[in-house]
């Protein structure tokens, strides 16, 4: 037979079982709908910060230093440049601004005329600046600001009014309503105000020590495409030695733009493949029971001369089709889905999206759908070369092989392995695309057998009671594939829906609890010059009031760690570990200096400092490294790491690895030196207030300003609402994808039962027949189906208390609250919502005429 | 009725709609059946047979006359009645066996005795029943694991261990090789009539039905004696 014969004949196979076709392709569809959905959202996002990241760079390419920019630095890359460049410089750095009544830490910034070459800034009385075609808006004159339009409102002042910034005074020319380079770095926590260069530059906030960014931006002098652009960018950055000196190009602003969102996306897609997972749970049973009830036609097509071989292809054909009509009814629900995806993450949107994206997520979400069912098609359509064509004049009910565990085991290798690489895809993370399958497929392969011992040992056990529930059980005992296929998507339903809220509620009673205990500080304080550091404690004690966790800042480079060049990393990370490590690797590092440990921290390995370093001696300064930051760069106890402080080498061993309490908000610190080492270093400090009611932190934030106008000030109450409400947005966006694989897991719950229940017809016509009443029957099936919900919505509540516990122990430094009460009342509700979906699935069923037994069946 | 009869079908009428078309398939059927005595129906396919079984059994209501089983009419009865009612007093045979594919053949006949709501000495009432239709030792296997007329026994045997007052068999050896569907409707026919059993007999078969005390051939929706030669 050829392959246009095989073709039709599976055609005339998928037409004469429309149902079936139906569920198989609503399942797949489904399964893949999330998957496409977040792809469909993640290109849409991407392309568009791709085509605007040149606007949000406001330049072809920078350089930002987080100090001074080092001249040798800045000639590196001048004189690589081509003629007719044109360039402009930039400072930011966080401050104060005190109005008449309020302060604000913003996030200041000092521009020259030039800036910037693409984007701008919408103003609400002059428009847009820079205004393309006509003459130039009014640019700033020397002691005028614009500042976003929400300072209005917190500062209370309006446009021609003036306000503070480093103890002078300064008009407000005019408020930002838009501006084509706002990103979420600071989470809108410093509102931008601009000021001219040469005005920033006359303010006492920039100092040594201080911290601030200086930034130079260019405009290629033609016409250059990104790929050219970046591949420029990674050669100029190669030359570069100084780690706190990074080149800036468009890519880099958008990746910045896109990180938060990337990560959300990241556990967006990785919810999205459980959606797959159960799909293919359910796929796989209704397939293998199809092709079961195909044996006699398998059979007779051996006996009338078709080879076995031929008998896969023409499956294999059938399950393609099937597969390729799943992926295209997957794309137009995952269009129609689309828009309620963004409306879902619009906070984290600085614009708005094109509703369509192209064909690139369909393809991706086609070939993860086709290459799935391919995978799954061995293991599936193995049987076919068992069928006996002999057995076709005999009953066919047991002919089938049956396989061992290994080869079973082996057969779905291939498909387990595609699983972990689509992980790894959707989380950019090795580790977390692992942690992920690892959890789901070790859930499965544990629950399997567990719910194996389970019914094996009610099959012993012979429970007494009514008929019904004694018939219950003897079909759940010995339908056992089936009643495994629906334990396993239950469980893994339920093992999901808690998850997510368990992992919220950790983090947020972790970030809440020291607010509710009055733990936590009332503001930040930062770059508190040295001779202000006495001043600032007397202001407070005048007012009963204690400065804590006084902390000196020194900033420094790392230069080489056990005689090795510390290199920036240049090349492309992979993987979002990677970039992290990348982002480490880059900056340069706040050190610090103190005695003891402080309250936050705690040590993991070796040991704290014994005394303060006696420069006489001939042991090297000792350090300690926060446990985290290790690991990323590769420190262990006994490594010597060489740093700069402001051209001054010092050499020092790690003595110890430490562990932080970050959630405590006070200052803290990734390595601290033994006093006596850079104690003398040009600093700043840092410093927390109490915790003060709101009135009295407003008071102090307010006088702190007027007295001391280059200290800086994080409202820390302010944070924690911002970050909690961050959490809750990602948490309700990824319960919402949750809610999809769970609505999938309901509906394989549905055509599993719908199909067991069409299998099992004949059996329950029959004991109407015997005179079973309706009743005993529905009392049959709900208790089943009970069984099989409650055990599995319970086993996976449980089974979700041991996996965040190990989330928070290997992510989230042992945040972990116990919890039985959410898993239970999770469990419950989806026992309901499981035994309601089986009766509407089993209700046909359970109607059909008792007469039908001397009709249909025979 | 007649106290004689055990089955009086009164002038039973029914109709199917297909399509547009009204199909008549009984069109006044009568009978009865005395205590013990057996009855063999035969007729073509198509010709109203399973209907005929389906009323007998309280599987489906006549649209016109009634069904009279040990004195209660059927179209007095709910289904909940009838359904009682048949599980206790009636034996069904199928050509196609019929067993709960999951059940063990115990299972399976004791099945029958559970649903009437016995609880007492119901596994030693299956055992004697398979034993009577000789598969006591093969108790424990699922269907699956017996052969087609080994079924056929399993059925034989839950039919017979409620003790029905009739059976109605529908082509019980119809699925079955002509060697072992003869054994098995000796069978059939030695317990109807060591437990004087009335007996309706659905065949093809003109052998089978010449062992009945009557034979009728259902024809034109109403049953007509049949002599056989």
């Amino acid at each position: 037979m050829n392959w246009r014969n095989l073709g039709l004949l599976s055609l005339r196979e998928m037409l004469n079982h429309p149902r079936f076709v139906l569920i198989f392709v609503l399942n797949a569809s489904l399964g893949l709908v999330g998957l496409m959905a977040v792809e469909h959202f993640k290109f849409s996002f991407n392309s568009v910060l791709e085509q605007r990241s040149r606007t949000l760079l406001g330049a072809d390419l920078g350089i930002r230093s987080r100090q001074g920019m080092p001249k040798e630095e800045l000639n590196k890359i001048l004189e690589r440049l081509p003629e007719g460049i044109k360039s402009y410089r930039q400072l930011s750095l966080f401050s104060m601004v005190q109005s008449a009544e309020q302060s604000r830490l913003i996030s200041l910034r000092g521009i020259e005329r030039k800036w910037p070459f693409y984007g701008g800034l919408e103003l609400s009385k002059q428009g847009i600046f820079p205004r393309k075609v006509q003459k130039r808006a009014h640019f700033l004159k020397s002691g005028e600001v614009w500042a976003y339009e929400e300072l209005r409102l917190q500062l209370g002042v309006e446009v021609g009014e003036r306000i503070k910034i480093g103890g002078k005074d300064f008009r407000v020319a005019d408020f930002v309503i838009e501006d084509s380079q706002q990103t979420f770095d600071q989470g809108g926590l410093a509102p931008r105000v601009f000021m001219r260069l040469d005005d920033l530059e006359k303010l006492d906030l920039v100092g040594s020590g201080s911290r601030y960014s200086e930034r130079w931006y260019f405009k290629w002098p033609v016409p250059i495409n990104s790929r050219e652009l970046t591949s420029k960018v990674q050669k100029l950055e190669e030359l570069l030695d100084d780690p706190a000196v990074e080149m800036l190009s468009p890519q880099k602003s958008s990746n910045n733009v896109g990180r938060t969102l990337n990560y959300l996306n990241d556990f967006l897609s990785l919810v999205s493949l459980v959606s797959l997972f159960l799909a293919c749970v359910g796929l796989f049973y209704l397939y293998r029971s199809y092709l079961n009830n195909r044996r006699v036609e398998m059979a007779t097509l051996c006996c009338l001369g078709l080879s076995r071989k031929k008998i896969f292809q023409l499956y294999l054909f059938h399950l393609t089709a099937l597969s390729l009509l799943g992926t295209f009814f997957a794309f137009g629900i995952s269009l129609v889905l689309f828009p309620l995806v963004s409306q879902l993450l619009s906070v984290f949107l600085p614009f708005d999206l094109p509703s369509y994206s192209g064909l690139r997520p369909f393809l991706i979400g086609g070939s993860v759908g086709l290459l799935g069912q391919w995978l799954l098609a061995y293991p599936l359509l193995k049987p076919i070369f068992s069928v006996r064509p002999q057995q076709i004049f005999q009953s066919l009910e047991d002919d089938s092989e049956k396989s061992g565990l290994l080869s079973m085991i082996l057969s779905f290798l291939p498909w387990c392995l595609f699983y972990w690489a689509l992980a790894i895809y959707a989380s950019n993370s090795l580790i977390i695309g692992s942690a992920f399958v690892g959890i789901f497929i070790g859930v499965s392969v544990f629950a399997f057998p567990l719910g194996s011992f389970i019914l094996s040992f009610l099959e012993k056990l012979e429970l007494p009671g009514p008929l019904h529930f004694r018939l219950a059980i003897k079909t759940l005992t010995r339908f056992r594939f089936s009643s495994l296929s629906l334990f396993i998507s239950l469980v893994l339903g339920s093992l999901l829906l808690n998850i997510i809220p368990q992992i919220e509620k950790n983090l947020q009673e972790e970030i809440q609890a020291p607010a509710n205990e009055q733990r936590l500080p009332g503001l930040f304080v930062f770059d508190i010059q040295e001779e202000q550091v006495e001043p600032l404690k007397t202001m407070m004690k005048e007012n009963d009031l204690k400065l804590q966790g006084i902390s000196p800042l020194v900033r420094a480079r790392i230069m080489r760690i056990n005689g090795e060049e510390f290199k920036r990393a240049d090349s492309e990370s992979l993987t979002r570990e990677e970039e992290r490590t990348k982002r480490m690797r880059n900056r340069g590092i706040n050190l610090t200096f103190r005695k003891e440990l402080a309250e936050s921290e705690s040590l993991l390995r070796g040991r704290h400092f014994t005394q303060t370093y006696d420069s006489e001696s001939d042991e090297l300064p000792e350090i300690s490294v926060e446990y985290r930051y290790a690991g990323r760069i590769g420190l262990e106890i006994g490594d010597t790491v060489e740093f700069d402080i402001l051209d001054m080498p010092i050499k020092a061993r790690i003595v110890g690895i430490r562990q932080i309490k970050w959630t405590s908000f006070m200052p803290n610190f990734f390595i601290v030196f033994q006093p006596g080492v850079i104690d003398d270093a040009p600093k700043t400090y840092l410093a927390v207030s109490p915790a003060l009611e709101t009135e009295r932190k407003v008071w102090l934030q307010n006088e702190i300003t007027k007295r001391f106008p280059n200290i800086s000030m994080i409202d820390v109450e302010s944070v924690i609402t911002k970050l909690m409400s961050l959490l809750k947005q990602m948490s309700w966006a990824l319960q919402v994808m949750a809610l999809l694989s769970i609505f999938v897991g309901l509906f394989v719950l549905y055509s599993l039962v719908q199909h067991q229940m069409n299998q099992r017809k004949k059996d329950m016509t029959l004991l109407k027949v015997l005179g079973m009443r309706p009743n005993q029957l529905k009392k049959t099936i709900l208790i089943e189906f009970l069984a099989i919900s409650l055990c599995a919505s319970l086993f996976g509540g449980l089974i979700s208390l041991g996996v965040t516990f190990v989330f928070s122990y290997f992510f989230f430094d042992g945040i972990w609250t116990f919890d039985l009460l959410t898993p239970f009342l999770i469990a419950l509700l989806l026992t309901g919502v499981c035994l309601a979906v089986s009766f509407v699935a089993a209700r046909s069923t359970i109607k059909v005429r008792a007469q039908k037994l001397l009709q249909e069946f025979v | 009725m007649n106290q004689d009869y055990i089955l009086d079908v009164q002038k039973i009428k029914k109709s199917f709609q297909q399509g547009d078309h009204l199909i008549e398939v009984l069109k006044g059927l009568e009978l009865q059946l005395k205590h013990s005595e057996s009855v063999a129906i035969v007729g073509r396919s198509g010709s109203g047979k399973s209907t005929l079984l389906s009323l007998l059994a309280g599987l489906d209501r006549a649209d016109e006359g009634d069904v009279v089983f040990q004195n209660r009419g059927y179209s007095s009865m709910s289904e909940e009645d009838l359904t009682l009612f048949r599980g206790r007093h009636m034996g069904i045979i199928f050509q196609q066996f019929h067993l709960l594919p999951h059940l063990t053949a115990l299972e399976n006949v004791s099945l029958a005795l559970e649903i009437l709501g016995e609880s007492k000495d119901v596994v030693d009432r299956a055992y004697n029943s398979l034993e009577q239709v000789g598969l006591k030792e093969r108790a424990n296997h699922f269907p699956g694991q017996l052969s087609g007329g080994e079924k056929q026994r399993v059925a034989i045997a839950r039919s017979m261990v409620i003790n029905p007052d009739l059976l109605l068999a529908d082509e019980p050896s119809g699925s079955l090789d002509e060697d072992t569907g003869e054994e098995v409707m000796e069978l059939v026919f030695e317990l109807v009539e060591k437990k004087k059993k009335a007996l309706v007999l659905v065949t093809h078969s003109v052998p089978l039905a010449s062992r009945c005390n009557r034979v009728f051939r259902l024809e034109h929706g109403v049953l007509r004696p049949e002599v056989l030669e």
